[in-house]
């Protein structure tokens, strides 16, 4: 029985025959493989950094001002009171608040002041998923006390559990630690109690309107309740200035701000298609350069009977074997430095399945894109020419 | 009426012994390759040149013809025609049974695998191995994966390449790259083999066994070769020698036929004076004919048109003289006849008859007046030989 098998590998041995221009050609490849997990990985890193604090927040539906439209980067506040009134819907278990904000904290070493974010909660209630913050909610209760994201830049000085610093000029001291990261919107993070946050304005008029606003409502649902009835509910009674959503919805919200409605997903998208241009250059030279120095052999062949279809067949092989060959390396390469910027800036670069099959498919397209234009030299393959 | 006897060829010019199929069982058949009144040009418009004019040509199975002519002759043209390389742009060309102007490009591809092609750059993949080069046109024939490799293998061991079936090209020298070639075109035994000068890049032994074998096709296969060639170390191996001189043919020789008839003329001691070349001129000019069993061949008293040699068969020579009919002789291969009428302008006085399937060669009249004019010693060596035999 015949099978493919049986054929002349003639697209293998064409690419494996100079193994000079194979490791060029595979090393334009993985460039623009990693040029393009690059891309994909900081893109990923920046969505996935913003819904990280997110993800650490115990509720089953969120709370936000109609007019945030991102929680991590311009979130608006909304009448505490509206937390409130959500404890009195059917099937709420608890209704809890937060407050977000932006202050300056003083590096103790060289005494510059660089903005972080500030989480306020009150600690009588525990809103995080995280057992570590959990676990050191007591000592949240204490005057003028904060916890540190250990992840936070290292501008902003000693941390650790003990350091005594600035916060907007008023005495903090750290009395303990969790892991959050940074993300695009924000270099580090501090969580302390909802008392010492609102300590932290002078102004009567500002203090007493803190108090009455919020930026964040979480709310936890009875798992025997009917989650999206009471979320239908509550989008009617706080229709005029509220969202209420669900985890996904908040995190896909989140995304999609960032992803949409800032250039930073332009650029990254950009970038990806510039990988995906690079690589079909390159790829194309690679072809375009084998074809030519082979025009005459395929031309023999086109002669003695084969046709431009499987001519043009084999260059596309070509093209995907290349695209194989040079996005295993890609990989590998990705990883290692996905892994290295993850321990520089903290961010989450994770090459997740989605990641790898994107560029795995792009790489593809890429190549055998770059096959097909190619091949169009071996229409020219003129084997009258030969005689 | 004149006879006269001649003997069989044998000599060292003679086609080699070997020989399966005569260029005689051949000449019975239908052409394979028939190119009739076939033009190409090149270029348009202000630019357009004419590159063939005309051509006439019949080429049957089992032939090998070898193409000569300068450069630009058109030789490569006409080739890469019948090899539907180029399109057919006027005249008839047909090869195979394939009528070329009228088929698609996709029967053309298909068309093209029953060709073999020698080119001159043997234009091997040089990604691949001798024997996968062979194997790319093995491909093409849907032969099993064993069958290709002992095919493959077969032919390059009969080339000399046994070391050397797992070498790729750059590994080869030249002319063992034109033999992988080589292999490559006839691996598939096929039907019409167009070969660009096959033994230029080969030394003298190798060459010899690459004509022997495209011979062989010929002979066992009943295969057709059309060979460009300026290697005259090969033309004892043609059937038939075409020379081509600006996009057309000056002269199509059957050569073994030629030579056949050339021993014919010069063993008879009509013809024993005359020069090689003065034979060779007649032996072109004369007409293949062939008369069934119990057919005339010449009528007494019918006016005297051509001259007759006898290739293949028995004769009898026959005159009627009042009511009474007498044979007179028997004429046998190598015998010639018909020339009494065509010296004196009366009409034939006798008639001949075939006793079996008969090949003969003719010379027309017009021709036949020419090859005595143009020798004052075969005119008077004729006449002679005529005026003995009153």
């Amino acid at each position: 029985m015949r099978t493919r098998l049986d054929k002349v590998p003639i697209a293998w041995a064409n690419l494996t025959h100079n193994h000079k221009n194979l490791a060029n050609a595979l090393a334009g490849i993985t460039f623009a493989v990693l040029l393009m997990f690059m891309q994909v990985g900081f893109l990923n890193s920046l969505l996935d950094s913003t819904v990280q604090f997110l993800k650490i927040l115990d509720g089953d539906l969120f709370l936000i001002s109609k007019q945030t439209a991102s929680t991590s980067d311009n979130e608006e506040p909304f009448a505490r009171a509206r937390v409130f009134q959500a404890r009195r819907f059917p099937g709420v278990l608890q209704a809890h608040y937060v407050h977000l904000d932006r202050k300056f904290w003083k590096n103790t070493e060289n005494h510059l002041k660089k903005n972080i974010r500030v989480v306020a909660i009150d600690p009588d209630v525990p809103v995080f998923l995280d057992p570590e913050i959990n676990s050191q909610l007591e000592d949240l209760k204490k005057d003028d006390v904060v916890l540190v994201d250990r992840l936070s830049k290292k501008h902003f000085g000693p941390i650790t559990k003990g350091v005594r610093t600035e916060i907007e000029d008023r005495m903090f001291s750290v009395v303990g630690n969790f892991t959050l990261g940074t993300d695009f919107g924000h270099s580090g993070t501090v969580i302390m109690s909802d008392k010492n946050f609102l300590n932290l304005f002078k102004d009567e008029d500002e203090l007493n309107a803190e108090r009455k606003r919020v930026e964040l409502g979480l709310i936890k649902i009875d798992p025997a309740a009917d989650l999206q009835r009471i979320q239908e509910d509550m989008r009617k009674e706080f229709a005029q200035d509220l969202l209420v959503l669900t985890r996904e919805e908040i995190i896909a919200m989140e995304r999609y701000y960032w992803l949409e409605g800032t250039p930073v997903g332009f650029v990254f998208g950009l970038g990806t298609v510039m990988g995906f241009i690079v690589g079909t250059i390159i790829c194309y030279q690679v072809l375009f350069t084998d074809i030519l120095n082979r025009l005459q052999q395929f031309a023999t062949i086109k002669a003695i009977g084969y046709s431009n279809r499987y001519l043009v067949g084999t260059v596309v092989r070509q093209s995907l074997i290349l695209a194989v060959l040079g996005f295993l390396p890609g990989l590998l390469l990705s990883q290692v430095i996905y892994h290295i910027i993850s321990r520089l800036l903290h961010l989450p670069m994770n090459l997740g399945e989605v990641q790898v099959i994107l560029v795995l498919g792009l790489t593809l397209v890429m190549s055998a894109g770059s096959g097909l234009i190619a091949a169009r030299k071996i229409l020219d393959a003129d084997p009258a020419e030969l005689f | 009426m004149g006879t006269s006897t001649g003997t069989r060829p044998q000599d060292s010019k003679s086609p080699p012994p070997h020989r399966k199929m005569t260029i005689l069982d051949g000449l019975k058949k239908e052409p394979v390759i028939r190119v009739q009144r076939l033009s190409h040009y090149y270029g348009s418009g202000d630019n357009k040149k004419q590159i063939l004019f005309d051509i006439d040509l019949d080429i049957r199975p089992g032939e090998l013809v070898i193409m000569t002519g300068p450069s630009g002759s058109g030789k490569s043209t006409l080739l890469s025609l019948i090899g539907a390389l180029r399109t057919v742009q006027e005249g008839s060309l047909r090869v195979m049974g394939h009528e070329l102007n009228q088929m698609t490009p996709s029967q053309l591809v298909q068309y093209r695998r029953d060709i073999g092609f020698i080119f001159q750059m043997h234009n091997l993949f040089e990604s691949l191995t001798a024997m996968e080069n062979v194997k790319m046109s093995l491909q093409l024939k849907k032969v099993p994966r064993t069958e290709k490799r002992d095919q493959a293998g077969h032919i390059l061991n009969r080339l000399g390449l046994e070391e050397r079936i797992h070498y790729k090209p750059e590994s080869l020298s030249g002319g063992q790259r034109q033999r992988v070639a080589v292999a490559r075109a006839l691996a598939t035994r096929p039907r019409v083999i167009l070969a660009d000068e096959p033994t230029a890049a080969l030394d003298k032994e190798s060459g010899k066994t690459v004509v022997e074998m495209l011979r062989e096709l010929c002979e066992t296969n009943d295969s057709t070769v059309l060979l460009i060639t300026h290697d005259n170390r090969i033309l004892d191996f043609a059937d038939r020698i075409v020379n081509m001189v600006d996009g057309r043919i000056v002269s199509n020789v059957l050569v073994a036929e030629s030579v056949a008839i050339c021993e014919f003329l010069i063993k008879s001691n009509l013809f024993a004076n005359l020069a090689a070349s003065t034979l060779t001129d007649i032996a072109q000019k004369m007409e293949l004919e062939i008369v069934s069993a119990g057919k005339w061949v010449i009528r007494q008293g019918d006016p005297g048109d051509k001259f007759y040699l006898i290739r293949k068969g028995i004769t009898d020579v026959v005159v009627r003289s009042g009511a009474e009919t007498k044979k007179v002789a028997t004429l046998g291969e190598g015998n010639f006849f018909g020339e009494a009428a065509l010296l004196t302008g009366e009409p034939r006085n006798a008639s001949v008859l075939a006793k079996e399937e008969t090949v003969l060669y003719s010379l027309d009249k017009e021709n036949f007046q020419m090859a005595i004019d143009s020798s004052k010693t075969f005119k008077e060596q004729l006449l002679n030989a005529f005026y003995q035999r009153q």
